[in-house]
Parts: structure tokens; sequence; C-alpha cells
């Protein structure tokens, strides 16, 4: 099928509440179905966490010396998912970049659900979560504080800021969506909860002219978030002196990856929810196109990251580096490379064809691939630099465990839920910000132009 | 009413606080923490958080080494070597560290046992015990006693008690180091394994004794050849194995030989020295026996028979030829053929003819070996089998366990009506008794032992009995005295009544009270022997059968069976000892098993591949083992270590590994009254399964990463000022800061440096002394509360160990063998990694240098281990108990972590903190030399010195200064490391 990659001018205002509030009805099986999945997903993960709180450490396949495992890299996956969210809907709002319009509520929600998300990570991954809150700054009689130089605690400070500046943005921004739901409630349940989100919003001139200034001020306010969360959390791993981490290219690099797996992962839930909901109407191939775009310029920094590591190890001559960038694509854990390399720099590549990138299953199946692509990134840089550091004679390997398989599914259970919830319960397209684009509905519709 | 309700009372809110914080209590309790009761009645004597020393002796082989045992509210909790000991000079290996896990073992037996008549046993009062023992003894028919000699007095109550109650008395231990003390006898004329002194040779032949491990005195041993390694002239040792051991690795050359060939060399080696005027002490007429003996055999002869090229062993002879003092060795595993004499005789020649004799063989001071009579054993079961033995009194020797299976010993064991053991662990042979009288170990009694001429042990019990155990004697007294025998009261005025005889030797004019409290205290007596003897020749020497071992084959045995003790295992006497199963062996760098190492050539051959498990059998039996595949092992042999394979003994040692003795014949040595391990060939299958291997060495080779070097001898001792070639190959890679401008350079640094006012701690670890012997490695587990966690946790890489052993065999694949051991603790960093990433200062820099860790503050993040540029930090990954009463021997000076917090080595922080009291207390600075952490004092070699690094004039600040000092990884990453290492020395090949 051959799509136009226009913008949407065709809708009515009425049809855009009409659309996007048909979401908002009583779920089906399917949704229950999906819902019970992710549930149970989430219940998986959760009894395996608990086992591993009761149990200890050992549950899990982390050992000397890969001491940090698939906790952090999932910590660092729903980071980066989370990112997208606020570059759509701060960068982009603030570039006017048109695409951003239909898809920008859904990018804010994921990225909400994914900050919750990759927040649990930490507390699942120390060995005595109880004891977490040490490493936040507060007064005590002991006169305690943490340590500011390490990289930890700026993540802690990094996640929490996100956290709260991505909420705040994403509750403001559905403010004159939840009104628009609120006047068509009709059960008690949902009038209230409508009324009571959205703050009294009438629509009135005033009120508009506040609700701009406080947008772009969330805007800007949240925009150097996108450049500095995940510099903190690539920290994490440059400010290490293991060969493989240590290196000055991280932050951008993981910046340009935390994106690349953003959208994508936006196109894994935005293709789904179009054709379920049949919003083609609103979502049309004129944002996918951005969105693959907004891909295609990623992977080439994250491909052009990689060499450039490659490069650096052979150029610096340094040993320890130069054997783990031999290790990585010819080593024991050479699939997960490999599979990386596939995922993120040569597929993306095919969609340079437009047969290709206009076809919306193919999309959808390349944005699973990059998604499992940056998982497999993260990986790499945990797995294999750890297990081939600086004392030959501890060098090591993983072991596969259950539980780490458990909470892992059951992180993408927790999401689901939320995103589930989220879609049943607010408006998951920006109404207001779609009857922007779209002609103003008038009686004389001539005298409008 | 109403209000009522409402109002709370008093008494109410009493109940609900207290219920609450109850709940509250509970609910929060770590399940690690424990009842702390004070001492409600204290003792005079003792000091609260003092600790009490004893003096002793180690009787876990037979080199009794001199102990110091370190006691806390009465309880064993450390032990250390005497630092006044002539033998060890105050080092402890493995084993003899491990003797505190044998006192608290949780599965000793606890009191006496008798069997019921379905098998279990139901425990006895001692009354009841001796009646049965009485009964025992006086019963008519033949009696026997099977076991160890024991030594000094109780040996001779042993023999008394046997004389009086008419029983045979047959001498059986495990391991036995009878050939050599036979050899001896034939060319030197003494029986006995004369005394070596390694620190006076210029040149060591061993042909396959593992003298740095297992074999003889390895403590004494080990200390002789560290010094001489690390004097101007070195000795240069040349190794004749078929197997990589751990002396071995620690040769400077290591001649492969074939199994059992290696006569051949020593007959090649001998007439070279000979033709090249060698005559030392030997007469003309030993002379032409020598050339007479030799006649047949030419250095080709014996290149082609052991595979050792003629250069090399030409090269050999003329080592020793050009050496002035040189030691000639043959014994061990390698030469425990079926006729093991001849090479052990061909051996003494050599150092006949070299003029050692006298000068670093010392014949007159010789050690008598626990003697072994397999024939009587023998016979003794023909008459079990005969049914014709009524009594069998039996201690804790174990030959169900190490006696070959062929030797019909358990089932003619079924025979005897009644079986007594005098055994302290449920042992295989024990697990057969009727009744067992349960012994004290070591630590719990009263002995001696005489292991030199003049060197006069005592053994003395360092804390009441853990159990209702009796001491040996005590047991043979009292039981002579309820049969009717009165020998004596008791052991201890039987052991004083003994030493009244060296009192009367010693002449030292004090009082026998003053005298026996006296070698109480210091351990024993050591009386001056100035013995000289020559050697006599015996003409016996010349009559034996030089050729090669044959090994007993059947159609389809491909491969000689290599049995081997090792540092871990030994015979298996220590089986069930966590530390001993936790530590991994130091050269194949297994740990919790046992395993066949195997050439990867005949591995293809026979189907194997690493990770396999491998059916070894031939007719005697067959064991199931996991494969380790190693290149450097001969190819027609498979070793097996003793020792593992135990069937009963107790929870750490059942069901690890496969028994070895198992596939061995009912063959005694020739001439000799030992097991002849080497002796049979095997057939090796691909075993059902999959291996489970617990290897803890990551990789083999440094990958060119020099972490821990080797110089060349003559570069490394000769070269004056300037750049001493051997440090030329590290050169490029240290960017021209690092080390051979005579020792480490500290670089310039961009940052103000830390301030380290008092003192700054630091170690140097020479590592030309180092074996590996990984006696260090149990210190620290003892000295530090460090948990065992078990096979499977290990297996998952998350063992405990604060100090590990690094064994490397080089550098790359690709290169020449170079083995080396590298002790790898924490090393202190000045600019410690792991500092900065810990979020919560969990672990920061203190003002001595030490990198300390607050357990309480750490939260589990595991960066800091990720940042460890070492990997010495340790997770604590799983909650482990000690099972009672092995907690007994925790220290209290050191807090035992809960899971999920990181643990390291912290220098033995709690003994550092003592020794500063000391000083304080003395109104002084630590000296140098006066606090010395576990490891440093453990060390046989001294390979291991600690001190401030702030004192120019410390040991360890002379150290640092030496031309083969460096840092690890120092010059890579600048973390300025507390330790530093120097490099090992070995001699090129010419």
């Amino acid at each position: 099928m051959a799509t136009d990659a226009t913008e949407p001018k065709q809708v009515t205002y009425a049809r855009v509440n009409e659309l996007v509030l048909n979401m908002l009805k009583p779920p089906k099986g399917g949704w229950y179905c999906l819902f019970a999945m992710c549930f149970c997903a989430f219940l998986w993960g959760f009894g395996s966490f608990v086992k591993q709180l009761l149990m200890g450490m050992h549950v899990a396949g982390i050992n000397q010396p890969i001491s940090w495992g698939v906790y952090i890299t999932n910590f660092v996956f729903w980071v980066g998912i989370a990112h997208s969210g606020t570059l759509i809907s701060a960068v982009l709002y603030l570039f006017r970049a048109r695409f951003r319009m239909p898809i920008y509520r859904l990018a804010e929600a994921m990225t909400v659900f994914a900050v919750l998300t990759a927040g649990l990570f930490p507390l699942i991954h120390v060995g005595r979560p109880w004891f977490a809150y040490w490493l936040l700054p507060y007064p005590n009689e002991r006169a305690l504080w943490p340590n500011f130089r390490s990289p930890l605690l700026w993540d802690v400070f990094a996640v929490s800021t996100y956290l709260t500046v991505s909420t705040t943005f994403f509750i403001v921004g559905l403010i004159p969506d939840i009104a628009v739901a609120r006047d068509k409630a009709k059960s008690f349940f949902r009038k209230t909860l409508y009324s009571i989100t959205s703050l009294g919003w009438t629509g009135n001139h005033k009120q508009w002219k506040h609700y701009m200034s406080a947008y772009l001020f969330f805007a800007g306010l949240a925009t150097p978030l996108v450049v500095s969360v995940h510099s903190v959390v690539s920290w994490d791993f440059a400010m290490g002196n293991v060969p493989g981490w240590h290196a000055t290219i991280f932050p951008p690099y993981f910046v340009a990856g935390a994106i690349f797996s953003g959208v994508a992962m936006v196109l894994t839930l935005i293709i789904p929810l179009r054709k379920v909901f049949g919003l083609e109407e609103l979502v049309t191939p004129f944002h996918f196109e951005g969105m693959v775009k907004l891909i295609l310029l990623t992977s080439g920094i994250v491909t052009y990251a990689y060499s450039t590591e490659f490069y650096i190890a052979w150029f610096s001559n340094n040993q320890f580096e130069k054997y783990q960038f031999w290790f990585r694509p010819f080593g024991e854990f050479k699939a997960a490379f490999w599979g990386m390399f596939f995922c993120n720099c040569l597929a993306p590549q095919t969609l340079w064809f437009k047969r290709l990138r206009s076809n919306i299953t193919y999309l959808f199946i390349m944005s699973i691939i990059i998604n499992i692509g940056m998982w497999l990134e993260r990986f790499n840089i945990i797995f294999t630099s750890l297990s081939r550091e600086f004392i030959p004679a501890m060098w090591g390997s993983y072991n596969f465990s259950w539980v780490e398989a458990g909470i892992t599914v059951g992180a993408f259970g927790w999401f689901g839920m939320y995103m589930l919830l989220f879609i049943k319960f607010f408006p998951s397209v920006a109404i207001c910000e779609i009857k922007e684009l779209l002609p103003p509905p008038m009686r004389n519709k001539e005298a409008a132009h | 009413m109403e209000e009522k309700k409402h109002t709370l009372s008093r008494r109410t809110f009493l109940k609900i606080v207290g219920q609450t914080s109850v709940v509250g209590a509970v609910g929060c309790g770590n399940s690690s923490a424990q009842k702390v009761l004070p001492l409600v009645k204290g003792s005079e004597d003792t000091i609260p958080g003092k600790s009490v020393w004893f003096n002793t002796t180690c009787t876990e082989c037979d080199a009794a080494c001199g102990i110091q045992v370190k006691t806390r509210d009465g309880r064993a909790i450390k032990i250390e070597g005497n630092p006044d000991h002539p033998i060890n000079k105050g080092g402890v290996c493995a084993i003899g560290h491990s003797a505190l896990q044998n006192t608290y073992d949780p599965d000793r037996i606890r009191q006496p046992l008798e069997r019921a008549d379905d098998g279990s046993y139901k425990p006895v009062s001692w009354k009841k015990a001796y009646a049965a023992i009485a009964k025992g003894l006086k019963a008519k028919g033949q009696k026997a006693y099977l076991g160890s000699s024991q030594t000094g007095a109780l040996s001779a109550l042993l023999s008394d008690w046997c004389k009086a109650f008419d029983l045979t008395q047959i001498d059986y231990s495990g391991v036995s180091n009878e050939a050599e003390a036979k050899a001896a006898e034939l060319v030197f004329g003494s029986y006995g394994i004369p005394t070596y002194h390694f620190d006076k040779a210029e040149a060591v032949l061993n042909f396959g004794t593992d003298f740095l491990e297992t074999w003889v005195s390895p403590c004494e041993y080990a200390r002789g050849w560290a010094d001489t390694r690390r004097s101007n002239k070195p000795c240069r040792v040349i190794h004749v194995e078929p197997r990589l051991s751990l002396t071995a690795g620690n040769a400077d050359t290591w001649l492969q030989s074939n199994p059992g060939t290696e006569v051949q060399v020593a007959l090649a080696v001998l007439k070279v020295l000979v033709e090249r005027g060698q005559r030392g002490g030997a007469d003309a007429g030993t002379i032409e026996q020598i050339k007479k003996l030799t006649e047949h055999v030419t250095v080709e002869s014996a290149a082609l028979a052991s595979g050792v090229s003629s250069e090399k062993i030409l090269i050999a002879a003329e080592h020793l030829i050009n050496a002035k003092r040189s030691i000639v060795l043959a014994g061990g595993a390698s030469t425990a053929t079926s006729n093991p004499l001849p090479l052990m005789v061909a051996a003494n020649l050599m150092n006949l003819v070299l003029g050692n004799v006298g000068r670093t063989v010392n014949i007159a001071s010789s050690r008598k070996p626990s003697s072994n009579s397999l024939d009587e054993v023998s016979k003794l079961i023909s008459t079990m089998q005969k049914g014709k033995l009524e009594v069998l009194f039996i201690d804790g020797s174990n030959p169900s366990f190490n006696l070959p299976p062929s030797f019909d010993f358990i089932y003619a064991l079924k025979k005897v009506p009644l079986i007594v053991s005098f055994a302290s662990h449920m042992d295989e042979t024990t697990g057969a008794a009727h009744l067992i009288l349960p012994t004290h170990t070591a630590l719990e009694s009263w002995g001696d032992a005489e292991p030199l001429p003049g060197v006069h042990n005592l053994i003395q019990p360092t804390m009441k009995p853990v159990f209702d155990t009796q001491a040996f004697g005590d047991i043979l007294l009292a039981s002579a005295d309820k049969a009717g025998k009165k020998m004596g009261e008791d052991f201890l005025s039987y052991l004083k009544d003994a030493w009244q005889k060296v009192h009367a030797n010693a002449a030292t004019g004090k009082s026998f009270k003053n005298f026996w409290l006296e070698s109480v205290e210091r351990g024993g007596f050591i009386r001056r022997v100035s013995a000289n003897s020559t050697a006599q020749v015996s003409s016996k020497a010349f009559a034996l059968d030089f050729s090669s071992a044959h090994f007993e084959e059947k159609d389809g045995h491909t491969l000689v069976l290599y049995p081997f003790p090792s540092v871990r295992s030994f015979d298996g006497r220590a089986a069930n000892r966590p530390w001993l199963s936790e530590i991994p062996d130091p050269v194949s760098q297994v740990a919790w098993d046992s395993w066949a190492e195997i050439h990867p050539d005949s591995a293809k051959a026979h189907g194997l591949a690493q990770g396999d498990k491998v059916t070894i059998r031939n007719h005697y039996g067959e064991i199931t083992v996991n494969v380790l595949i190693n290149r450097y092992i001969h190819k027609d042999i498979i070793a097996v270590p003793i020792g593992h394979g135990h069937t009963g003994y107790g929870r750490f040692a059942k069901g690890i590994g496969g028994n070895v003795m198992q596939l061995l014949p009912a063959l005694a040595s020739k001439d000799v009254g030992a097991v002849s391990l080497l002796s049979t060939k095997v057939n090796v299958t691909r075993g059902r399964g999959k291996g489970d291997i617990v290897n803890l060495q990551g990789s083999d080779y440094q990958m060119n990463r020099h972490l821990a070097r080797t110089a060349a001898v003559a570069t490394a001792v000769h070269a004056t000022n300037g750049h001493a070639e051997g440090h030329d190959a590290h050169a490029d890679e240290s960017h021209g800061e690092s080390n051979g401008h005579g020792g480490h350079h500290e670089p310039k640094q961009m940052y103000v440096q830390r301030e380290h006012p008092l003192y700054k701690w630091g170690m140097a670890v020479d590592l030309a002394a180092c074996t590996g012997c990984s006696a260090c490695v149990v210190a620290c587990y003892a000295e530090n509360n460090i948990p065992c966690v078990g096979k499977k946790v290990v297996s998952q890489g998350r063992e405990m160990s604060w100090l590990r052993i690094e064994r490397y065999y080089g550098e790359a694949p690709s290169e020449e063998l170079s083995v080396n051991f590298m002790p790898m603790m924490c090393q202190q960093c000045g600019h410690a990694p792991c500092e900065p990433v810990c979020p919560v200062y969990a672990t920061y820099h203190n003002e001595e240098g030490l990198n300390v860790m607050v357990y309480n503050r750490c939260v589990g993040t595991r960066y800091c281990s990720n940042n460890c540029s070492y990997k010495v930090r340790h997770y604590n990954w799983i909650q482990v108990d000690f099972p009672e009463p092995l907690n007994w021997q925790l220290n209290p000076d050191v807090t035992p972590r809960s899971a999920g917090v990181m643990e390291k080595c912290t220098f033995c922080l709690q003994r550092i903190n003592e020794g500063k009291d000391n000083a304080k207390d003395l109104g002084r600075k630590v000296r140098d030399g006066e606090i010395k952490p576990a490891c440093v004092q453990s060390c046989p070699t001294q390979a291991l010195t600690f001190g401030d690094l702030n004192d120019p004039h410390s040991e360890v600040s002379k150290r640092g200064r030496d031309k083969r000092a460096y840092k690890v990884l120092d010059h890579h990453l600048n973390t300025q490391p507390a330790v530093s290492y120097l490099e090992n020395i070995k001699y090129e090949e010419v």
C-alpha cells in the first residue's frame, strides 16, 4: 500500500474528539487478556524479587568478577527508553517539529512509566535495599553524607530529577485533554477523576495563555535533562576504570543510544495502538517518516560510537582496551556483540528504502529489533567488559539465573500494566495539539482562507 | 461508659508498646544476629580481649613443626608457626593451620559409641566403654593393633600396652617415606631421611620429591630453598618428573621424564659425574662399583628411555659438577613405583660422589619416617579373613580408605567379632568399629615427638576438650587398669617420667620441675647434637635391579595411573576441613574436588574434553572424576590427587571427588612396606554425566600483562646500577617510569598527595620466595573469619578468599612455560579506584594508607568490586553459617560479615591496632616487624613482609627499593599500591 506522507488535514475537531475519546471506552476482552499477561509477568518478577530479598543476591546469576549484570542492563535500558519521551515532547516542541503532535502523549506516558521501571532496578540490584536511602543526602545525627564523587549518587539525583520533571510536564500537558474527557464522561467515577485531574480547566483565554507559557517553560526546563540524564547514567561506566567503560565518548554515545531505543519503543507502542483504535487518520505515515529519520540519525551516531571505541582501543595501544575490543567480537559473548551490531547498525539501514520504511509492519518489526539491539548493547558494555578486566586470573563468566529472567520479564509486565491502564483512563493522543494542526471549524470555510 | 471506651489506660498502653516493639524487633532482626552473653564468672588469669598463646607441636604430618596456638577465652582460634623452632622457623603449612578445624569438626565423634545390632551407634558412658574394652583386652585368641605407631612417649606406651595384652602391633599410616629412609641406609649406612640443608646448596637435582609441598618436612625445606633463592648465589633447581607439580613449577628447569624411567637419568648423571672425576666421600671400591653399575648405561640410552634429551642430562650433570655444594633428591609420588629403591640409591650415590654428605646432606641428623609394614598388614588381613582374629584395635589411620581395596581389608573387617577404634573422627574404618573410644586431637592432649635427634617437641593441650573425649594415652592407661594391668596413673605423669631422661641428657643444671615448665612454655627442648658420621655404602645397594619401572597392564589399559599428594588433600587425613577444600589447589586451581589431569592429545585420543567426567578403571576398581586438560602433563599418564573420594568421615569430605587408591593393586613396593602408587595402567573412557569441575583460574596465561614477573638470575642478582637487561622486556609498556633503575620509582603526581603522618602500612611480596603453597590463604581464612561457601557457590565465582594465589603458566600460550605463583591481596592503593565510586563512603582511605571498609555502611552496589583493578574485593552473596562448633574458631577481633556487604583484605587491621596499642602502652612507636598480618606470619618462606613505608629503614621499605621491586598495574593506572612485588628469579637454560 502506497501511503502518502502528508500531514493530516482532512480530519475535523469533532472527529479527533471522537477518535481519541473512543479509546477511553470500557475495555474489551483483548485488553483484559493483555492486562492479565502483564500482571502475570509482574507477579513472576515480584515473586523473583521477594525470593532474592529473602535468600540473598546469590539467586541472581551475577558473581565475581561480573558484579553488575542483568539488573544494571535493565536499568540503563529503561532509562534509555524513558529518554525519547522528553525529547519528543520538549525538544521537538521547541523546534516546532510537527510530526511529534500525535505521538508525544504516548511518548511522555512511556517516559514516566519507563522511569518508574528503571528506578526499581537500582533497588533490586543493591545487596541491602533497605539501606538504599543512605544514598540520599539527608541530614542525620551522625553527620554522614553520601560521597558526592560517586557516579552512583549522581544517578540518584539524575533519575529522580528526571522523574519529577517529566511527570510534571506530562501532567501539565494532559490538563486540557482531561477537560475534554471530563466533558464527555458519563460515569460518576470518571467524572470525578477527570474533574479533579483537569484542575478546573475551562479552556478560556487566560487559562490558555498561562498554559502555553507554562508548557514552554517546562519544555525549556526538560530539554537539558534530555542530555544530562543519560550522560549521568553513562558516567556509571565512564568514570570506572574498567577496560571498555573508561571512555569519554560515553555521554553522547549513551544519549544517542537512548533516543534511538526510545523512538523505537514509541513505534512499538503506537503501531498496535493505531491499528486497534483505528487512529490511522491521526497518526499518518508523515509521523512515522519523522520518527524513522530520527532512528536513522541515531543509528548512525551509535554506529559511529561503536567504531570510535574500536578505533581508540587500537589507537591508544592500551593492551587492556585492545584485548577488550578483541574479546567483544570474538570472545565468549560474541553472539551478543554481533547481535547488537546487526540490530543497531545493519538492520536500521534498510530504512533508507522508502518501500520498507513506509511499510508499517516492517517498522514494527524493526522497532522490536532495535529494542533487542539496544538491550544487547548494554549487555555488551556491562557483561563483556567486566568479564575481562586487568587480572587474567580473575577473568570469569556469567551464569544464567531464572530470578534475573523473571525480574526482567516482570519489568515489562509492570511497564505494560501502567501503559494499559493509562490508555484506558487518559487520552493517549494529544487532542488539543492535533487540533492545532487542523483547520479550525468555521461556519464559513471559504472566509477562513 | 462511652467515654471509657476511648481512653487508653496506662496498662494497655504499655502492653501495646511492649507487643509492638517485640513484633518490631522480631521483624527487623538480622538472621545472623545472636545472643551476646557476658562472662558471668571470669577466671582470674584471663584478661578479657587478650589472647593466651601456647607453644606446642603440629601433628598433621611427620615433620613435627613447632606451632603457637592462640587462644581466647579458653578456645583455640589460630595456629601460627613458632619462630624459635629449628624446623619450621615460624611458618606453618595449609594443613597445619587447618588443625583447628579438625578439633572443631562438627562431625567429630562426640562421646564413646557402641554399635547396636542394627548397625547404628548409640552413646555409652566411658565406664561402660572401658568395661567393654577390658573384656576385649582380656579375650583369649588373637588380638591386634593396626595403626600409626604414634610419637615419643605415646609410642612407647602403645608398644608396652600391646605387649602387655599380647597384641600384635602392626604399623600403618597412609603416606610413608620409608623408601627414602631405606635408600639412605643402603648408601649412608644409617636408616632415616637425612637433613638436607637447602640454604647451603648451589644446585639441586630433584627426582620427583615434592619438597615444597608434602615431602617429609615441607616447611623446613621450603624455608631453606627460599633462603638460597634470596641469596647472592641462588641455588639452581632441576626437577625431573612427568607431571608439573608445584615443586616442578618452582624449579628453574623442569625435565619431563617418562613415568618410571627417572632411574636411567639418575644413572646416566651418576656415570658422568664419576667419569668427570667426582669422588667426594666415596672410597675407591665404591667408585669401582659405581662404574660397574653404570657400565651399560649411556647418556643416550637414558635419554631414549626417559624422553629427557641427552643434552639436558649432560647440562644437569654439569651444573652439579660446577656447584660447590649441591643436593640430589629422589622420592615422592613419581618415584613410588613397585621398585623405588634403585633411583633413591642412585641419588644418594650422587650425593656421595659430589661430596655433599656432611655438607648439605646431614646423615647424622636423620628422621625416622612412620613405618608401614604392608607385609604384616597382608598377613593380618588373611588372619582376619580366616576369622581367627578376635579383637582388632585401630586408630585414625583409616586403612579402609587409603589402603587399596584390592587388599580386601574392608571385607576382612567384617569377619572380626570386635573392632575397637581410638579415633577422633568417624572415618571409613572407624565406621566399621563395634566400640569407639573417641580421642582428643593434638590441640587437646599431651604428648611429645622427636622428629630429629636432639629436637624434643612437646605437645600440650591448648584448650579444654570440645567433646566428651579422652586422650589416647589416658585411654590406653585406663583400659589397662580396667583389664587388670596397671601401667600408670595418667598419661601426663607417664610423659613426665619419659622426659626425665630428656632432662638427664640435657644436663642443663636445672631441676626437672623448672626444666619441664620451661620446655612446656617453649614447646619443647632443643639439644645440640654434634654427631658426625661417615657414609658406609652397603654392597646390597648395587645388587638392586636398576631397570625402569614396570606397570601392570591389561588390554585396553593405555595410560599410567599417577596418584599424587597435594598441599590440600595430602593423603586424605584432612579431608573434612572446609578451609582445605575451599582453597584451590595452587597448580591446577581446582577447588572442592579431585580431578584427573590429562594431556590434550591423550584426552583427544580418549574422547575427552574439558568439562567432561572421566571414568578411570582397571581390574581393581573404577572411579569417575572431572577431567582437567593440561598441556604440561606427560602424554602417557593420567594424574589424580590422593585423599579425595571419602564415603564417610564427615559432611565436607563425603562424596567429594574419587578415591584413586581404589585403582591400585595390593602391592607393596619392593623392599619397602608402603603402597606402590605408580604401578598400574588404566583404561580411560568418558564418564557419564556432565563435569562439574570448579576451576578458579580465569586465564592460565598473563596475556603479556607482566603482572607476575620473572627475571633471569644473571640480571636480577648480579646487575649493578644501570638498566638491568631483564627489565627491558617491560620497558616498552611501562613508559620508562617503572623499575629497572634499582627499585620502583614513584612517578611524579599531578595532584596533591595524601599525607600519612604517622604510619603508612605496606607489604612486599618476594615472588622468588613464594612457592604457591597457599598457607597464607588458609591463615587468612582463619584470622579473618572468612566463610567457606561450598562447592556450588565457589563454582559460581563467589568464593570469599581475601587472598588468593594466582598461578600463571607464562605470558602467552605460545611462549615457553614459565610458572609463576602470585599472592594477590588488597593492594591498599594510594589512589584506590574503589574509593571514589562508593556512593555512601563505605570504603575510604585512612590516614595510615589503608583502604578501610565499613561493613555496616555498605549498601551493596558492588561498584567498588567492578572498579577494583586487582579484583580483590569479595561480596557476601550468601549468608554462611559456621556449623557448631566450627564457629568456636571465629576470631573475636574480627566482625563477621552478613550477606549483602562487600569485604576485603585489611592487612589484618585488628593486628595493626593491637600492635599500636601495645606500642602506645610502652610509650613508643611500633617497631619494624612487630606487627605481622596472618599471611605474613604464616609464610613458611617469609616471602611476605609487612611494615611501615614511612620508615625508610623498615624491612618492607628496603624490599620496596630492591631492584627487583615493582608494583602491579601501577604504571598503567597510577593506583599507587602499597604492595610491592619482587620479581621471581629463574636461571635461564644454558
